[in-house]
């Protein structure tokens, strides 16, 4: 404890002095645009800002660049709310709730707890970065191809029980998302697999065009019929921008329990933090007691998985400032930026230069609340935004949207991608069927496939080691289990119930 | 002299107050100028907009870093803007495809790797005439790589590596990053008769990490990556893959002490549509070479594992020539088939 509080100490040392404390700012603002705005990701915008980071001290340019990313976590949820439009993978979930809290006109409440829940998240896993750094990044080596792999089929199957509706459906879209998945280049023999000979879909179809058409221009297309809705939307607009007391009475545990599902998977290397904000809506869906709510603007629907994402964050910095480990593409950059400072990353960083990474974590507190101060003050801004008449607002958003899709790679490709699954999303709405089963079985197909090939590699073709690792069958029973209490048949009828009723 | 250096030789010609009346004579003269002498004398004045580096590979990685680093340095001495734009796509194929057909100007050039010449026997539907399309610049810098293994394999050296692996089928595999790689240990399991199997990983850091966690036994790694599991006991160095042993590391052999003939050395350098004007591609070259020549700049890619290399125009020429060759000889020797 005594090393733990001089660590502290040290840390606050260094990320409160006042250069440390602009930069700080300057990132988390930084990262709170580019959140916002779908395209733009936190990688494009470090990358783009790394060589200005020579000419400051290693700390400055650490905090800052953390600062862009966990800001962008913040920020990609806001247009999620506002317009159905995650700006990343980890915002999807909050397309879910916090959009319907929006329609229901409680854009402000939604947007407040989704700020709240991310600090909540940020400070506790801001503690147990501090306090379990070392030990935990022992877990991420543990993990192997097996792991990862039966990991993921729990990941698909607890999308069945994300989905509203019928249960047929969501299994349906999860099959079209892994089929969707698996266009581009084969991992194993490097051939290219159901691109139509273009060489843009080689490397697959990316998933922000795809998230732009299924969630925004799809959902655009279906309000634009009923204008009528959206003018009742704008009567009831700005009924109160603060939750209220049952927000907080719901919310408040759900984001407890997210910010633990979203730790513990943000220390995984590869799939750990995009599956935080998908679990933490599974599980806050199956422990409630009005399951047939979410999906309509439930509260915890959106506090536990904003809550999930941000702490998946925050922990995913756990493998890299360990062992020097990138556990994504952003931690990746991190490596990449302390390398230029002179640092080689690695087990070594922690002993030898303890002011900088104790310095870092606890910056990452320091922006989290600066994060909500940013934010706060803004959702009446956006709240704002969502009241301009939407023949003016639809305008925007395609407009948005059509930068988005085409910043990703500066290709008109994506453009037309993210307008084709637009008009396939809104045959999706047509048909009742939800989009983010499909999101995830889009994300983890790849992932799930690779693990498992991979796995199979090593195994000389003998599948038997799925079941026989601990951590593997663990998880692959913990599936069967979920598959098992979906399909059973009074859980069935309650789901055909909930089914009727919402019709 | 340019349009520019007129106008202010004037400017400086023509001191006084009453500036209204000059300026408008001065802008006549200027635009004069430019009809006079714009058009034969264009590229002494390269560049006049700012320069792209068009980089095959996504932001953030090493490449990626790389290209970041030099178009910083080269800003100051062009007096223009160097920016770095990711096209990623199909190993490279989309940057390279893209830079061939850009405006032979000198504004757009690829940040060109090992990767791109071997486009032609990784990538099926690559065209392998738009390389000829390519006019390269200069080397950035070349390295050799580290053959890494898991602490626990009982092979120590390449030597010891080759015997084992006879030894033990199966025993030994790869954690290959890339297409690359893949021809590199193919070319090692070519020249000295083992089967090492290859099993592939998305990128450099995930299968370096499959070694350190015991889980397969070989990779290759840069310097600046392997270090610090050396360090803590989780890997060691089997051998250099340069030709010769590296000054750094005297104790640890080169592959082709054992295996004769093997090399394999990953490189970058700048490159520009075929047909861009010589003076641009000199310009650039040279820019490249007083930005890779600054002490700072030395010691940053030191940190990289790597010492900068500028060749300039005709080197690098001979070397991307010799280099296609080379690795479409490997493919063949090893049946790397193209997909």
């Amino acid at each position: 404890m005594d090393a733990f509080l001089s660590n502290l100490s040290l840390g606050l040392a260094t990320a409160a002095q006042p250069f440390n404390l602009l930069m700080c700012f300057v990132g988390a603002l930084l990262g709170t645009f580019v959140g916002v705005l779908p395209g733009i990701g936190p990688l494009a915008t470090m990358a783009i800002l790394l060589p200005i980071t020579f000419y400051l001290p290693p700390d400055s340019a650490l905090i800052m660049l953390a600062g862009i990313y966990y800001g962008a976590q913040y920020g990609g949820s806001t247009t999620a709310i506002l317009a159905r439009l995650p700006g990343e993978t980890s915002s999807i979930v909050s397309t879910l709730d916090g959009y319907q809290m929006a329609m229901k006109g409680r854009a402000g409440p939604a947007l407040a707890v989704a700020a709240l829940a991310s600090f909540f998240a940020g400070t506790v896993a801001t503690l147990i970065v501090a306090l379990f750094a070392p030990a935990l990044a022992k877990v991420a080596l543990y993990f192997t191809d097996y792991d990862y792999f039966s990991l993921m089929v729990l990941g698909l199957v607890g999308a069945v029980v994300m989905a509203r509706g019928s249960v047929v459906k969501a299994i349906a879209m999860i099959f079209v998302g892994i089929l969707l998945g698996s266009v581009g280049t084969d991992v194993n023999t490097g051939i290219g697999r159901h691109t139509l000979g273009f060489p843009e879909l080689l490397d697959g179809i990316n998933f922000v065009p795809i998230a732009i058409g299924l969630f925004g221009l799809a959902d655009l297309m279906a309000n634009l019929e009923k204008p009528r809705e959206q003018a009742k939307l704008k009567s009831t607009g700005l009924r109160a921008l603060w939750p209220d007391r049952n927000d907080f009475r719901k919310g408040g545990p759900a984001a407890v329990r997210g910010t633990l599902v979203g730790s513990a998977l943000g220390i995984l290397p590869g799939g750990g933090a995009v599956l935080a904000s998908f679990a933490s809506y599974a599980v806050e869906r199956r422990i409630s007691s009005h399951p047939e709510k979410f999906g309509t603007g439930v509260v915890e629907g959106l506090a536990g998985p904003e809550a999930a994402n941000n702490a998946g964050a925050q922990t995913s910095f756990i493998p890299m400032l360990t062992l020097g480990l990138p556990s994504n593409a952003v931690m990746a950059l991190m490596i990449g930026a302390m390398m230029l400072q002179g640092i080689t990353p690695g087990p070594q960083v922690m002993t030898e230069r303890p002011a900088l990474v104790w310095g870092m974590i606890v910056s990452m507190w320091i922006g989290n609340l600066m994060l909500v101060v940013i934010n706060l003050p803004l959702i009446g801004l956006w709240v704002q935004l969502v009241r301009v008449r939407y023949e003016y607002l639809f305008v925007m958003i395609i407009v948005f949207c059509c930068i988005g899709a085409f910043g990703i790679n500066n290709s008109v490709f994506d453009v037309f991608v993210a307008v084709a699954f637009g008009v396939f999303g809104y045959v999706l709405i047509k048909l009742d069927c939800e989009p983010a089963p499909l999101a995830l079985g889009l994300i983890l197909g790849p992932m799930m496939e690779e693990n498992l090939r991979r796995g199979m590699q090593l195994s000389d073709g003998d599948p038997s080691v799925f079941f026989t690792r601990p951590l593997s069958l663990t998880f692959l029973l913990v599936a069967a289990a979920l598959l098992l209490a979906v399909a059973a048949p009074a859980i069935r009828r309650e789901r055909k119930e909930v089914f009727n009723e919402a019709d | 002299m340019s349009a520019d250096s007129n106008k202010q030789a004037i400017s400086a010609a023509m001191p006084g107050p009453d500036r209204m009346r000059r300026r408008l004579l001065l802008s006549s003269l200027a635009l004069g100028a430019a009809f006079a002498f714009g058009s034969t004398k264009a590229f002494a004045a390269f560049p006049e907009k700012p320069v792209r580096i068009v980089v095959p590979l996504a932001a953030g990685g090493p490449t990626d870093v790389l290209a970041r680093l030099i178009a910083e340095a080269m800003t100051p001495i062009l007096g223009q803007q160097v920016i770095v734009e990711n096209r990623t796509g199909a190993s490279g194929q989309i940057a390279v495809d893209y830079v061939s057909r850009a405006d032979a100007d000198g504004y757009t050039i690829l940040m060109a790797t090992l990767g791109t010449v071997i486009l032609p026997q990784t990538n099926a539907g690559f065209d392998a005439a738009t390389l000829d399309k390519l006019q390269p610049i200069s080397k950035i810098e070349g390295r050799a790589v580290y053959l890494t293994a898991a602490a626990s394999l009982p092979a120590n050296n390449i030597a010891e590596l080759i015997a084992y692996a006879k030894a033990n089928p199966g025993k030994v595999k790869y954690a290959a990053q890339g297409a690359s790689d893949i021809l590199g240990i193919g070319q090692l399991n070519k020249l000295a008769g083992t089967d090492i199997p290859v099993v592939r990983y998305q990128g450099g850091a995930p299968a370096l990490q499959a070694v350190v966690a015991d889980q397969v036994q070989l990779t290759i790694a840069t310097p600046g990556a392997a270090a610090p599991f050396v360090t803590s006991g989780q890997l060691k160095i089997i051998a250099v893959t340069s030709p010769q042993r590296l000054p750094d590391l005297p104790d640890v052999p080169a592959i082709a002490e054992a295996v004769p003939g093997y090399e394999f050395i990953s490189w970058t350098g700048l490159a520009a549509p075929a047909g861009t004007p010589k003076e641009a591609i000199d310009r650039i070259a040279a820019a490249l070479k007083e930005a890779l020549a600054a002490p700072a700049m030395i010691d940053r890619l030191k940190q990289f594992g790597t010492t900068p290399s500028p060749d300039g125009p005709e080197a690098f020429t001979a070397f991307f020539q010799a280099e296609i060759k080379r690795w479409a000889e490997v493919a063949k020797a090893v049946g790397f088939t193209p997909q």
